[in-house]
């Protein structure tokens, strides 16, 4: 074993860090073994447990279990909002690669050691843990008790470049703990045992400790859907400690809490991209619902382009229920649509029942509308327009902020 | 531009026009589901199938430090063996076409025990010419996420059969050969035939949930529509049905009603929901005082993702002009809400 020498004149404490870490002078090699690798089995059988909540079922006749992939969506042991990854999902075939393969934001990064499939040999990855902004809203969420900023909190596996494929001698994925507050390393409790994904808002997936990490991957921190365990505050100051099984063979990254900035999280700070999550009905809380915006964001099918479909119920100037509909096809990743046209439209009949509309149904162009999204839980939009063809139709211009009605099953905006 | 409340298929591909693909590798829809990936589907299938194989113990436990102290339980994994019993079963969804899960069941008894246990088997597929190894996953509606082989089995577990990373896709609606090999000489196939939407019943009409959320209009009546909303109540028992439907009263001018209910979680219907609508308000909030008044009432069904069934009936005395009489209606879904694909 090679040591650099400058650690070698620097004095017997690092001396011994030094030689206790006996991977620092190359990217590959063996280690030294004085004792036997850790036996990560019972570990990976206590992970895989947890991260199967119908572990009590004992025969195929069991109905649906208790926690359910859907029940789960808006649960309390989600780590972040269900709607963080909405554009970053792959929109075409057998994308591999879910989360973001480029670390963005501030990034807490070290070498670590990973065992090989080959017998006392190690091979140095980087591991860079980081944070994406979500909506941040101020609600007060299970993963986010104070109504802070919220992102969802990220780790990147990076194999040196001369590495990245190889199937023949391939690191193997650590044993992960994480310590947050209250929850020590390596507790009797075993509540610091963390699920780790390679997709975002899954219920059970979990890497397993000795998998083969091939190429370079990026995963998404999660907690174990179990109220036994420990439950983590991302957001929050954390320790995360990988461990490669051998003696001296931990290296840990501290992560402090997370606090964005315009440098350093600049999506935090700006409108959402509007995507399916933002549909909803909207309304303004100090009117009552009386008056409401329905929009719902809709896929055009071609990989590049969204509809935003919304209705605007509304009164006449004779206090009559009357409607206004606004439909735009913007591209994915949009944050504003602006001048998207408003029509209202006159001449049919209820349900179709007759006598048929006489004339027939026409579009009118009311005016046009801009909508932004600050967060899951707001829509911003500015009106103008009027309804001339109609005697008392609404017109008028300005701009509201109007609040979210209710949660979509399956599709809760956080 | 002829103007309907369907504006949005219009300006699509008549083939492409209200039909989302959420993702040409998609195995299922993704609506299939929305109300978990359920342990136990196999006793509703009435064409499940059973067979037993044997799978091995962990050989990773084989190589065991001998001075480690689980080596003598690693010694008794390393040469353990469990006959389980593995059952393929289909799940009815939307619009015909069904859902495929692998469910493993271990030695009575033995569910949970992580001393001793099988490792997952290989499983391949062949379709036709087309043969591959699949992809099997915990959790529903996953792109790459997956259950490798040699990894412990430690519980009964059910995955759902996905596509192939990298590889084409697979019809598991149609007829397919699926191979379970325990990678140490023995192996067990399942012959599946095309799936058959009338042996499931069940399908028909779909459990209320999310996906039901969506524009509904009537392709031959230009201009009218409902907005439906299905929300969380947050209490793990019941949903609640919001729906705007914009219409006209009887002089054609536009005239808006909006129902709303809630209703148990599993409900294929949803009866006598309440419908209001209000005079007396104003334009974008200019106003105080509102009189919301009792319409009439509402049904609803969705005998699959694109359809929509509803009768509605007036109330008797309503002011001059308003939508009244009643009947029943079947519309179309204008088009998919973005990540929340229904099909």
């Amino acid at each position: 074993m090679s040591v650099p020498s400058k650690y070698i004149v620097a004095g017997t404490m690092l001396l011994a860090s030094a030689l206790a870490l006996p991977v620092i002078a190359a990217d590959r090699g063996p280690v030294t073994v004085d004792a036997p690798r850790a036996d990560f089995s019972s570990v990976q059988a206590r992970r895989a447990v947890l991260a199967a909540p119908r572990a009590t079922a004992t025969s195929a006749t069991v109905s649906t279990a208790a926690v359910t992939p859907n029940v789960l969506t808006t649960s309390s042991y989600r780590a972040y909002p269900a709607s963080c990854f909405s554009d970053t999902l792959p929109t075409i075939a057998n994308t591999i690669q879910p989360l973001p393969v480029s670390p963005s934001g501030t990034l807490y990064s070290k070498t670590v050691p990973l065992g090989t499939n080959s017998q006392n040999t190690y091979e140095n990855v980087m591991i860079t843990i980081f944070r994406v902004a979500c909506s941040s809203s101020g609600d007060t969420l299970s993963y986010n008790p104070d109504g802070g900023y919220a992102g969802a909190t990220l780790m990147r596996i990076q194999r040196q470049a001369q590495y990245e494929g190889d199937t023949q001698l391939y690191p193997q994925f650590p044993d992960i703990r994480i310590a947050q507050g209250s929850i020590a390393f390596d507790n009797a409790n075993f509540t610091d045992y963390v699920r780790i994904a390679t997709e975002p808002n899954t219920v059970v997936a979990d890497a397993s400790v000795g998998a083969a990490v091939i190429n370079s991957t990026t995963y998404v921190l999660e907690n174990y859907a179990s109220p036994s365990l420990g439950f983590f505050y991302f957001n929050h100051a954390f320790t995360i400690r990988f461990d490669n099984g051998y003696q001296n063979g931990r290296v840990t990254i501290d992560v402090p809490d997370y606090v964005p900035t315009q440098q350093t999280y600049p999506a935090a700070f700006k409108p959402m991209a509007i995507n399916g999550y933002l549909s909803g009905a909207w309304y303004d809380p100090s009117a009552g619902s009386r008056e409401g915006l329905v929009t719902q964001v809709l896929d055009n099918g071609d990989g590049a382009t969204r509809t935003l479909f919304a209705t605007w119920y509304t009164y006449d100037q004779l206090g009559l229920p009357f409607w206004l509909v606004a439909q735009g096809s913007f591209p994915i990743g949009s944050t504003q649509l602006n001048n998207v046209q408003v029509l209202y439209a006159t001449g049919s009949s209820f349900a179709a029942q007759p006598p048929p509309p006489s004339p027939a149904v026409k579009a009118n162009v009311w005016g046009t509308i801009n909508v932004s999204f600050s967060d899951c839980q707001h829509i911003k939009f500015d009106f103008n327009g009027a309804a001339s063809a109609v005697q008392g139709g609404p017109q008028g211009s300005g701009t509201r902020n109007w609040t979210r009605l209710g949660v979509i099953n399956s599709l809760a905006c956080q | 531009m002829k103007f309907r409340f369907a504006l949005a298929c219009i300006s699509l591909s008549a083939s492409a026009a209200c039909v989302h693909a959420a993702g040409p590798a998609r195995a299922y829809p993704p609506s299939c589901f929305a109300d978990g990936l359920p342990l136990g589907q196999a006793a509703k299938d009435p064409k499940a199938m059973s067979l037993p194989l044997t799978l091995h113990g962990d050989f990773n436990a084989c190589f065991v430090n001998p001075a480690a102290p689980s080596y003598p339980v690693a010694q008794q994994e390393c040469n353990y063996a469990e006959a389980v019993g593995i059952t393929i079963a289909r799940v009815p969804c939307s619009g015909g076409k069904s859902a495929t899960l692998f469910q493993l069941t271990r030695v009575a008894g033995m569910s949970g025990n992580t001393d001793l246990y099988p490792t997952f088997p290989g499983v391949w597929v062949q379709q036709g010419t087309h043969i591959d190894w699949i992809r099997l996953a915990r959790d529903a509606n996953t792109t790459a996420t997956q259950v490798f082989v040699n990894s412990p089995v430690y519980d009964d577990s059910v995955y759902v059969l996905e596509n192939p990373i990298g590889g084409a896709a697979f019809d598991y609606n149609r007829a397919f050969t699926l191979t379970v090999d325990n990678n140490t000489g023995r192996a067990v196939q399942f012959d599946l035939g095309d799936y058959d939407p009338a042996v499931y019943p069940a399908a028909v009409p779909l459990p209320i949930s999310g996906y039901q959320t969506g524009a509904w209009y009537d392709p031959a009546h230009g201009g009218e529509g409902m907005l439906v909303e299905i929300l969380d109540d947050g209490n793990g028992t019941t949903r609640t049905l919001f729906a705007t439907w914009f219409t006209f009263d009887a002089l054609g001018a536009p005239y808006w009603l909006a129902a709303q209910k809630s209703f148990p979680i599993g409900a294929t219907r949803i009866d006598d929901v309440p419908v209001q609508t209000a005079r007396g308000g104003g334009f974008a909030g200019n106003f105080t005082a509102v009189t919301r008044a009792p319409w009439g009432t509402m049904s609803f069904v969705f005998p699959d993702c694109g359809t929509m069934t509803f009768s509605y009936a007036a109330a008797a005395f309503l002011p001059a002009n308003s939508p009244a009489g009643s009947g029943a209606r079947t519309w179309q879904r204008l088009g998919n809400v973005a990540n929340l694909g229904c099909q």
